[in-house]
């Protein structure tokens, strides 16, 4: 147990930094849900599309375009590649069921990581910093020792998720285009008769995921403060973690499985100290087990029937 | 062209089977009398590559479940066997038997949620067993078990000649020979097993099921002895490694090895134990002939001065050509060309083709020798890659 367990500096400051890296594994969820909902396949390769589209907003931002606005670009580029990514890639091998598109994104998973390592080196760069991140950044609540104050970055951090989460839910229910999407994910066959265009919805939902992706590691890197080809490989486990734990098909799961992840990751190993190093990862493992063996279908998402 | 009809089990069969392991145990013995020390080292490795593969085909291929955590198996045998020879002074082969029950282990633990789980969840949860491996190694807990962390644990195997060997071979040569053998033991067992009631059940399962459980198979026996038997050979992999490489590293038994050992399996053939020494082949002489070539390219070698990432490239376009256009591997489509002069057939099929109707020049088999379908369930019969033709009058 630690020492501090009784001091509340402390232990906020978990709850805090949990929450933060919580959002970033929930973005990452998203994604990995909202590719789940229409398609019933999980994309591996969705870590290194959005590394590649945080370099998109490095490369734009050391050409001199104002960070936001490189962000902005990014998201389209990435919603056009993912959506591409699908009809192109994905879609042809969408009948001969979830093995082949498994191998198919892990195919994509090797090109792309290899390929950016090529084109921007091994060596960590410096982050795209799109929220003020200095050290006096930062609101202080409780003047220590110890003291509990939260970054811009953590706000920011908060902000987009839950911006996100709204924009998100208005286009899925507010607008014909997410009623599509909607109708497609409940049922792919009676949407298919009533007229939708079920293949733009994959694209669409592939889209938006690559965009997500993007968003999200632009973030992981501001918080990590470096950019490098293998920054989201670890952040694909906990998005897909998170996931898992939220239901695979649900969106408001995928934002409650991120957090509710990120904060037993970063309460467990501050509270039991005798944990020793990072063991995150097994962390997330167990979590990840626990949740196929109790409740299979996650949290929020919805059990499945197989017919014989 | 008539092709050449050979029962299975029948004189001639067993001539044919006879010379080609004749060859094999020539080509075995020549190499090292023949090639550097070098060339050796690299078919050393191909063989404890093409070791790990085949335990991917048996969980993958054979049996249809998804495994993303191979590395983890090979790192796991790696490093017992590393540690064990380092810290501990063991020799090799001492450290073999330890390190295929630590695989056995972990695989049926890893193969137990695979019993409720399938297709996507079973990806990410050995997945993220793969991911992890690596990451906890080089953890203050692996530290403790004696990893070395992040720089490797580096072990120093060199076995002499013994006196009794004739030919005049170097002690590399004669590691190879050694490995060869038991790489051709392992093969040996693994076409038994697919052959045994539990590979037909772990064929069964793969194909359908519900209907194989309907049919009295019991799919958590099988899938977790599939599992780890799987996890046992890329942990012997990963000993063998060691015989070729003196130092095993977080960053050797990472993802990328994963998705490579992936790439390898579809690439000679996913559903075939055969298929695993092509896959072992790749992985070992493309990253080498790519390098080569990328650094005679001045483009590309401005790019980056780690050549070995083009071969990821090239490993990832290969994987998706090949599951557009090959995708039961490279093994189906030699037997297919095979089929044309020489074909296979077990007894049975041969007295149902005899009492049917007469089996003619383009369906000597009846249709037998039909690629294995590819993981994931059977193919369209019909597709373009089958290398023989497809009799489809005997299906309507």
């Amino acid at each position: 147990m630690s020492p501090n367990i009784d001091n509340p500096a402390y232990l906020l400051q978990l709850v805090t930094s949990g929450l933060t890296n919580g959002a970033l594994y929930a973005l990452v969820a998203l994604a990995v849900v909202l590719v789940y909902k229409t398609t019933s396949h999980i994309n591996l390769a969705q870590g290194e599309m959005a590394t590649l589209g945080a370099f998109a907003v490095f490369e734009l931002g050391r050409h001199g375009v104002p960070v936001w606005i490189a962000i902005g670009i990014a998201l389209v580029l990435s919603f056009l590649f993912g959506a591409g990514l699908e009809r192109g890639l994905i879609r042809p091998l969408e009948k001969r069921g979830v093995f082949p598109v498994i191998l198919a994104t892990l195919a994509l998973f090797l090109i792309i990581n290899a390929l950016v390592a090529i084109f921007w080196g091994t060596q960590p760069v410096a982050a795209p910093r799109p929220f003020p991140s200095g050290i006096e950044d930062k609101f202080d609540i409780l003047t220590g020792p110890p003291p509990f104050f939260i970054t811009h970055v953590a706000l920011g951090i908060l902000a987009v998720l839950v911006a996100l989460l709204v924009g998100l839910w208005l286009l899925l229910e507010k607008t014909k285009l997410g009623l599509g999407y909607r109708a497609v994910a409940a049922n792919r066959e009676a949407a298919e008769v009533m007229g939708i265009p079920v293949g733009r919805m994959f694209m669409f939902g592939w889209g938006i995921a690559a965009a997500l992706g993007t968003l999200a590691a632009g973030l992981v890197a501001e918080t990590a403060g470096t950019l490098d080809f293998n920054s989201m490989a670890a952040i694909l486990i906990f998005g897909l973690a998170a996931a898992t734990l939220g239901g695979f098909d649900s969106v408001p799961g995928a934002a409650v499985g991120g957090l509710a992840l990120g904060l037993v990751m970063a309460v467990v190993p501050g509270v039991f100290t005798f944990i020793k190093g990072d063991l995150s990862l097994v962390i997330a493992l167990i979590v990840v087990l626990v949740v196929l063996l109790v409740r299979p279908q996650g949290l929020f998402g919805t059990k499945t029937l197989e017919r014989v | 062209m008539t092709a050449r009809v050979v029962l299975e089990g029948s004189r001639t069969h067993r001539v044919w089977q006879g010379a080609g392991l004749l060859l094999a145990a020539l080509v075995v013995l020549l190499l090292p009398v023949l090639t550097s020390d070098f060339r050796l080292g690299q078919f050393s490795l191909v063989i404890a590559y093409a070791v790990a593969v085949l335990g991917l085909n048996l969980v993958t291929g054979f049996s249809g479940q998804i495994s993303l955590g191979h590395g983890a198996f090979f790192g796991l045998g790696a490093y017992t066997t590393a540690i064990l020879v380092s810290d501990h002074g063991w020799s090799w082969a001492a450290t073999v038997p330890v390190a295929a029950l630590l695989g056995l282990a972990l695989g049926f633990v890893v193969g137990v949620p695979a019993l409720r789980l399938h297709g996507l969840y079973l990806a990410v949860i050995t997945l993220a067993v793969g991911v992890a491996f690596p990451v906890v190694v080089s953890q203050p807990i692996g530290l403790a078990l004696g990893t070395g962390g992040v720089a490797g644990k580096p072990v120093r195997i060199a076995w002499d000649k013994p006196a009794w060997f004739g030919l005049d071979v170097s002690d590399r040569g004669w590691t190879f020979i050694v490995m060869a053998a038991i790489a051709g033991a392992l093969f040996w067992i693994a076409t038994g097993l697919v052959r045994s009631r539990i590979g037909r059940s772990m064929v069964a399962l793969r194909d359908n099921g519900t209907a194989a459980a309907i049919s009295g198979i019991w799919p958590a026996e099988v899938k977790t002895v599939a599992f780890a038997v799987s996890a046992l050979y890329g942990s012997i992999g990963g000993s063998l490694y060691l015989l070729t490489t003196p130092i095993v590293s977080p960053s050797t038994v990472g993802f990328t090895i994963t998705l490579l050992f992936i790439t390898a399996m579809v690439l000679g053939g996913a559903a075939t134990v055969s298929g695993a020494w092509i896959g072992g082949l790749a992985m070992v002489f493309l990253p080498y002939y790519t390098a080569e070539w990328a650094g005679q390219l001045p483009l590309l070698r401005s790019l980056t001065d780690q050549p070995g990432l083009f071969a990821n490239v090239i490993y990832g376009v290969i994987l998706i050509v090949f599951i557009y256009f090959v995708p039961s591997g490279l093994v189906p489509l030699l037997t297919g060309l095979r089929a044309r002069f020489l074909v296979i057939v077990p007894p049975e099929a041969a007295a149902v083709a005899s009492g049917g109707s007469a089996t003619t020049a383009g369906e000597p088999d009846g249709g037998l020798s039909r690629p294995t379908p590819a993981i994931g369930g059977p193919t369209d019969p019909a597709a373009p890659h089958a290398g023989t033709p497809v009799d489809t009058a005997r299906r309507r």
